[in-house]
């Protein structure tokens, strides 16, 4: 197991010493519409997506924003909390490219003693298009 | 501008109201499972029951975003009567608070609610942002997680 990230450990400015990264293929999209039960044609029709003006069916935006929450659970581990997580879509994601999310450290302060870790995070593709810039609120265990 | 908003005055009434976002839905074993292998997070906690036990849960933990779950992201548009012609919809934004964990065995009811309504210019045309807000509470009246969506609507 990792060692607990501590939120003494975290620099303001610094970036999130952990990706994920997802290759998008049809298969992967199509888990994730059973998974969440999201039937919308846009996600797995590839005329339906072609009549909306796409080249291709695209990935659902929930599931990217998902990705960003996964970059920042394994990045602070079991003794970290997720308490927000938020991003905006800004491009659509196709089979063939790669989601690769990545994220900086923006703030860091504690409050009614619990350590807050404000984050920059940001889905890109294989080539650094931004899709989805985003943002995310985690605490961390202190030392102190 | 000359041209006649996108939001009638019955639709910025419609602001605050209830939204129809779903039954109560169960938290199943099997759901966290194929959930967590969509999103390739194949976290113990999600998957081990012995191992989420010996952390202090009571059952596997749900991922964050499990409350997602048979979301019906168009349940503003039940309510909400369009004065244009809608050229496509657009999946906007995504917002969410987590207040505490779900666990297999949990029952979550969503409410929703409109929040907001904004009209703005964009490079496809004239756009609806509607943002609702979904409450999910758990079968103890908790609050689990509160997601606020935004859905786009380019108008032709």
């Amino acid at each position: 197991m990792k060692n607990p990230l501590y939120f003494e450990d975290v620099v303001i400015g610094q970036d999130i010493p952990h990706q994920v990264k997802e290759p998008l293929t049809t298969r992967s999209v199509v888990k994730w519409a059973a998974a969440v039960k999201d039937f919308y044609e846009i996600h797995y029709d590839k005329d339906f997506a072609r009549l909306m003006g796409m080249p291709d069916i695209i990935a659902h935006g929930p599931y990217k924003c998902a990705l960003l929450s996964r970059l920042m659970i394994e990045w602070i581990g079991e003794r970290g909390k997720l308490h927000k997580v938020l991003c905006t879509h800004k491009a659509s994601n196709f089979p063939g490219e790669t989601l690769v999310c990545k994220g900086k450290v923006k703030s860091k302060y504690s409050k009614d003693g619990k350590h807050y870790v404000e984050c920059e995070l940001w889905v890109e593709n294989q080539d650094g298009k931004v899709a989805a810039p985003g943002e995310a609120l985690v605490s961390l265990p202190s030392r102190g | 501008m000359a041209e006649k908003s996108l939001i009638t005055e019955e639709m910025r009434a419609a602001i605050g109201k209830p939204l129809d976002s779903g039954e109560p839905f169960p938290v199943e074993k099997g759901s966290i499972k194929n959930l967590a292998e969509a999103m390739n997070h194949l976290n113990p906690l999600y998957l081990d029951e012995a191992y989420a036990k010996s952390k202090g849960h009571g059952a596997v933990v749900a991922p964050p975003m499990f409350s997602t779950y048979d979301l019906r992201l168009d349940a503003p548009l039940k309510i909400l009567e369009l004065p244009f012609e809608v050229a496509a919809g657009l999946h906007g934004s995504d917002d969410w608070e987590f207040i505490r964990d779900a666990h297999a065995g949990d029952v979550l009811t969503p409410k929703g609610k409109l929040l907001n309504l904004v009209e703005k210019d964009g490079t496809r045309g004239r756009m609806l942002f509607i943002t609702s807000e979904i409450t999910y509470t758990n079968q103890r009246g908790e609050v689990v997680a509160i997601y606020r969506p935004t859905e786009i609507i380019i108008a032709k």
